[in-house]
């Protein structure tokens, strides 16, 4: 009995000795919408980048809207294309040959402000152009808020102010972006949890199968 | 190994079903009583091999062992192999539930090759040619598989010879690791176990 057993758990052993660097096989993708640009990153389960690899974007109703290949660190930026509102949910999706495929979705929450100025292109095209007078890239946050506040015309201001907050948040979001980015992929690595999980479900159907054999021959 | 969701056409799909369909219920069918231990432990060591990750510039590959089992169980390397890969589609998002059956099917199909075409010629039990028979299914457990999985792909759109390029030379290295642990293992079952080598009666 002892000798049946064994070689088999050499096997097991040996195997998990070679799994200190648990690695695994899926590719994963994650993207959010930053200044008017969709920013992303490929990457697999391992913890490796895909490079270059192609990405397309797609919306609700499937077509094309744009496509991009990503870099040596995995990532990849597109424009992001005019929207309508029937845009939403746009879908990323990224091929890394050899079968390898995942998707990403950017709901309409994820989209917001970009849908929404696409519903109103007045007001779009209105908080488009007040930035660029007030050049908020140059001055600091606090002088970029400060001209249309006390500017007499209270709708544009309003308006403005809303642009110049969407912007200072996008660039504020960077850096919490990036760390969401990171914890996805930690997420999306295998961890020894789910091995010892696997390994017990194997376990309890081979204790069901034993559990009919046995019935059926007692 | 496995293939992704949504990346293959319904027809390759649905085929892989019913060819694993009818692998899990020929191998349940044969697996005896006596043997489940076996078919348990060698569904764990897929299961955990799988994870073990090569990396070949671009492309990633793992070790699959599916020779290996395929020479100790058989036909019952189906369900042993496709309940590591329903766990592993379950547990891990790899592949998934809807490409399950293409994914077990080419995995399986080569493992229950070795079974059938090789296991007979270990009757032998002379060491060097154990280990030979051992190196060759490891071999050829991969190298089919690779060759199955570029099949599913072109079946589905995808140019054949590149993918099959891409798959075949990513698993070159796979392949080799894979043949000499396997010739590795089954000479050191022989010599230890040999009764779990041994031909069965069918």
């Amino acid at each position: 009995m002892h000798g049946h057993k064994l070689p088999v758990l050499w096997t097991v052993l040996f195997v998990f000795l070679l799994t200190t660097s648990a690695q695994a096989h899926k590719v994963n993708l994650y993207a959010y919408v930053a200044d008017g640009t969709i920013q992303g990153e490929g990457y697999f389960s391992s913890g490796d980048k895909a490079q270059d690899c192609p990405v397309v974007l797609r919306d609700a109703s499937g077509a094309e809207l744009g496509s991009a290949r990503t870099n040596a660190q995995g990532q990849f930026s597109l424009p992001l294309p005019p929207l309508t509102p029937s845009s939403a949910p746009l879908r990323l999706v990224l091929s890394a040959g050899d079968g390898h495929q995942n998707d990403f979705t950017l709901t309409a929450r994820d989209l917001g402000r970009d849908l929404a100025s696409a519903a109103t292109p007045a007001e779009a095209a209105l908080s488009a152009t007040i930035p660029v007078t007030t050049t908020p890239d140059t001055a600091d946050q606090a002088s970029a808020f400060q001209p249309p506040a006390f500017a007499p015309d209270a709708p544009v201001s309003a308006a403005a102010l809303e642009a110049m907050l969407n912007q200072a948040l996008d660039r504020k979001l960077i850096p919490v972006n990036a760390q969401l980015a990171a914890l996805a992929e930690r997420a999306d690595r295998v961890s020894a949890k789910d091995i010892v999980a696997g390994l017990g479900w194997i376990l309890g159907l081979f204790g069901v199968a034993c559990y009919f054999t046995g019935k059926r021959r007692g | 190994m496995h293939i992704s969701e949504g990346v293959l056409s319904i027809p390759v799909l649905a085929g892989g079903w019913a060819v694993a369909a009818t692998g899990l219920s020929l191998g349940l069918k044969k697996i005896e009583p006596e043997r489940l231990p076996e078919v348990a432990l060698l569904a764990a060591v897929f299961f955990v091999a799988s994870l073990i990750h090569v990396p070949i510039g671009p492309v990633s590959a793992h070790l699959v062992l599916n020779g290996l089992i395929g020479l100790i169980l058989g036909v019952a390397a189906f369900p042993a192999i496709f309940v590591a890969l329903a766990l592993q589609a379950v547990l891990f998002q790899f592949g998934g539930l809807v490409v399950l059956g293409v994914n077990a099917s080419t995995m399986a199909l080569p493992a229950v090759l070795c079974g059938v075409v090789l296991r007979p010629l270990l009757a032998s039990g002379r060491r060097p040619v154990v280990m030979l028979v051992g190196g060759a299914a490891g071999f050829l457990g991969v190298l089919l598989s690779g060759c199955l999985t570029a099949a599913s792909l072109a079946l589905s759109g995808e140019a054949f010879v590149t993918t099959a390029q891409a798959v075949l030379l990513a698993h070159v290295p796979v392949m080799i690791v894979e043949g000499l642990l396997t010739a590795m293992t089954v000479g050191f079952l022989s010599q230890v176990q040999p009764a779990l080598l041994a031909a069965r009666r069918s």
